[in-house]
């Protein structure tokens, strides 16, 4: 039955309320600016009526009460963000990666192998003009030997390129282990409060933040136990499940994209790291593209140089040959050669004005090489070229559509989660009403028992 | 639609951001005067661009080569013009010491005077281009072609051709077939026109000599000939390069360089853009409910 202090009871409950939706605005407008905060509201509930027999029952309002704190968050949009956010880890790493590759080919600026080949070709021109003419042969010994270090040079700035990004594969397997950790500990103390009652708002975004980090390095999906764990998997392998994170598989194979652990494969699909799969895939590719040319261009060059007279005999190599083949790696002039530009043959016979063999070189770029796919020297390189900038392109297209669909799905987020201040504001004068109303009842309620107590002093 | 105020500042930051880089691009442009900077500015005008730009420098080659077929012919027409002179006196010389009147000193003042119109032609024969190369003796460069033991004269020489490029799979062949040929007659005719006079012969030197001098001096005549039409077209392709590197210049210009006027109305646009996106931030970042609330 209702007693002469419920009023004041009722509307201390009130302000109890109103302050503590007070207390969550200004929660909310502190976070304004915090990574991955979800704004919070207080859901309020009436409390259960008190029953009163005046001449029949009555049910008597008593007031409000706190039902819980709500963290607004669409878990659909979660799980949609995690994906996209996978796609733009990949392309970024991509272009990044492409970027740095295009920077190293200097041909625009009209520095590269391609001017290089030119200037060979042409050396030999000259020399097949001028067979006589020391001068002529120590351009083409120049020539060559500034080809071949152009080329090595390409070779080179692709492997450490190459290197780097295998080092940070390694360097995102610790990364995606530390975030795993990370969320499995969080699943802990969040599985701990729940069990006491307690609504873990704060660290629940703390995990939703760790595994948005983690899904720009990896393709994941989770799932949520009813008692607040999340298990996070990649394809089929449980990256964080209800007892804690598994150590996540550290050999890889970038050819063919998966990692493997006792005999298992998996797939990846998403993330910094199949980008950066995809880059080392890309990067062999481009070297052995590097290696086709210096092996062709070293069996073509030298099978001509071969029949001419070099020091009064046939068989010199103007390219240095051994076997099995190098490549690009190590693409340089004949030891002989390198130092001795009398050695470089000029014709098929000891007669000096003979210029056959220098005319036959440099003739060699108007021909189409069926071991470079029927085109010519200076167009397979040109070709690669393109390819190059054509990569890049790809990537970049690649990086804006992912930052388009981030960005829808940032917003949709936001429209749900983000702080909005003018709302807040609004919010806090709802509020602060509220809390001047409850307060002018408790102040009205307080006088009516100091009359009644004033009633009973006379 | 909800707006949080985190995405509405992130918005217009990365707007900002946004026309501020097309802004900077559009700038680069002008600055450099370039359109292609990166492989990835037109993928697609990477192959002609290096193409053509290498087919331009090929030609710079081509037309160095060609320098060295035009001295060579040059040297040559010079030589061969001297030797006409030499012939044409070894014909007079014929002609007077034919007659009936000339007496044995004045033949033997003519045979004199053969003796070294012989040894003029002999070092004709051996005329050596501006590289020391002697430009008659085929691809035997280095070795003096007519060798004169004081009697005979052999050729040392070879008959191979020499070529020089001119073009892509295009070459011009610097030996003249015939010319071995026509100094090694001249000098045996000069021998002979020496011993005619010397034996006051005035059979031979009014009959078969004038006919055999006739004859050297046609085939000198058709050595030159060779050579105006080799210079001719040499001229030709020539002033085709010119046109066609004017043309690969045009084309490299056209890929690589960017449209002055387009750029700069581009950068323009950029600007405004730019301008409009900092002005739309700073009114909208002013509005806010705590403005209106008088606490």
């Amino acid at each position: 039955m209702a007693g002469s202090f419920q009023g004041i009871e009722v509307s201390s409950r009130a302000l109890r309320a109103f302050q503590r939706q007070l207390d969550t605005t200004g929660h909310n407008i502190a976070n304004v600016n915090t990574k991955g905060y979800s704004r919070q509201t207080v859901d309020l509930v009436s409390t259960d009526p008190s029953q009163t027999i005046m001449g029949k029952l009555l049910n008597v309002g008593t007031g409000v009460n706190i039902a819980s704190i709500n963290r607004l968050k669409d878990q659909l949009l979660e799980a949609r963000k995690l994906s996209v956010q996978g796609d733009q880890g990949r392309y970024e790493t991509n272009l990044s990666n492409l970027e740095k590759v295009q920077a190293t080919f200097l041909d625009v600026d009209g520095k590269g192998v391609s001017n290089s080949l030119d200037y060979f070709f042409n050396s030999w021109s000259a020399l097949g003009s001028n067979p006589t003419s020391m001068a002529a042969k120590q351009q083409v010994q120049f020539a060559g030997s500034d080809l071949a270090k152009k080329v090595r040079n390409s070779f080179e700035n692709l492997d450490s390129q190459a290197n780097s990004q295998e080092k940070l594969i390694e360097r995102t397997l610790t990364d995606i282990q530390a975030l795993a950790d990370k969320v499995a500990e969080l699943n802990i103390n969040i599985k701990k409060d729940m069990a006491a009652g307690g609504s873990p708002n704060d660290m629940m975004d703390k995990r939703d933040e760790a595994l948005s980090e983690l899904s720009k390095l990896i393709n994941i999906h989770t799932s949520q136990a009813p008692d607040g764990t999340l298990s996070v998997f990649m394809g089929s392998f449980a990256l964080v499940d209800q007892v804690g994170s598994r150590p996540f598989p550290t050999t890889y194979d970038a050819a063919t994209s998966t990692v493997s652990k006792d005999g298992l494969t998996w797939p990846i699909t998403g993330g910094k790291l199949k980008g950066l799969f995809e880059n080392v895939t890309q990067l062999n590719s481009f070297k052995g593209t590097m290696d086709t040319f210096a092996n062709q261009l070293r069996n073509l060059v030298n099978t001509i140089h071969e029949g001419g007279i070099s020091n009064g005999a046939t068989g010199r190599n103007f390219f240095n040959d051994s076997s099995p083949q190098t490549g690009a790696r190590d693409f340089d002039l004949d030891p002989g050669i390198l130092t001795n530009a009398s050695l470089i043959a000029t014709g098929t016979t000891s007669a000096k004005g003979d210029g056959s063999i220098a005319l036959a070189l440099s003739d060699l770029r108007n021909s189409a090489q069926a071991g470079l796919g029927n085109q010519t020297i200076g167009n397979f390189f040109s070709s690669f070229l393109g390819v190059v900038g054509s990569a890049v392109n790809t990537a970049k297209n690649n990086v804006e559509t992912s930052y388009a669909l981030t960005e829808q799905v940032d917003q949709q987020i936001q429209e749900t989660s983000g702080v909005n201040l003018d709302d807040e504001m609004a919010d806090m004068l709802k509020f602060q009403r509220s809390y001047q109303a409850a307060a002018k009842v408790l102040t009205m309620m307080d006088q009516n028992v100091g009359d009644l107590i004033d009633m009973l002093r006379r | 639609m909800r707006l949080s105020t985190n995405y509405q500042f992130d918005r217009m930051q990365s707007s900002v951001q946004r026309s501020g880089q097309a802004y900077f691009d559009a700038q680069y442009k002008v600055t450099t005067g370039k359109r292609m900077n990166r492989l990835s500015d037109d993928p697609a005008a990477i192959e002609p661009l290096v193409s053509m730009r290498s087919l331009k420098a090929s030609m710079d080659q081509y037309n160095s080569n060609l320098k060295v077929a035009s001295n060579t012919f040059a040297a040559s027409e010079n030589a061969f013009s001297e030797v006409a002179t030499i012939l044409n006196r070894a014909n007079q010389l014929a002609i007077s010491g034919g007659t009936a009147t000339a007496s044995s000193t004045q033949r033997q003042a003519m045979a004199d005077e053969i003796k070294s119109l012989r040894e003029r032609i002999i070092s004709l024969g051996n005329t050596k281009a501006a590289n020391g190369d002697y430009i008659f003796s085929g691809t035997n460069l280095d070795v003096k072609p007519f060798q004169d033991n004081g009697t005979v004269v052999t050729f040392q020489g070879d008959t191979m051709n020499r070529f020089i490029e001119s073009g892509p799979g295009e070459r011009i062949n610097l030996t003249l077939a015939n010319s071995k040929q026509a100094f090694m007659d001249s000098i045996t005719r000069l021998d002979a026109l020496q011993t005619a006079l010397t034996m006051g012969d005035q059979a031979t030197l009014n009959g078969p000599m004038l006919t055999d001098l006739k004859s050297s001096q046609d085939a000198f005549n058709q050595l030159r000939g060779e050579i105006g039409m080799k210079t001719q077209s040499l001229q030709a392709t020539k002033t085709n390069f010119e046109r066609r590197s004017l043309d690969l210049t045009q084309g490299i210009s056209d890929l690589e360089e960017v449209d002055l006027s387009q750029a700069i109305t581009d950068m323009k646009k950029a600007e405004t853009a730019y301008q409009a996106a900092l002005q739309v931030t700073s009114i909208g970042s002013k509005l806010s409910l705590m403005d209106f609330i008088r606490g």
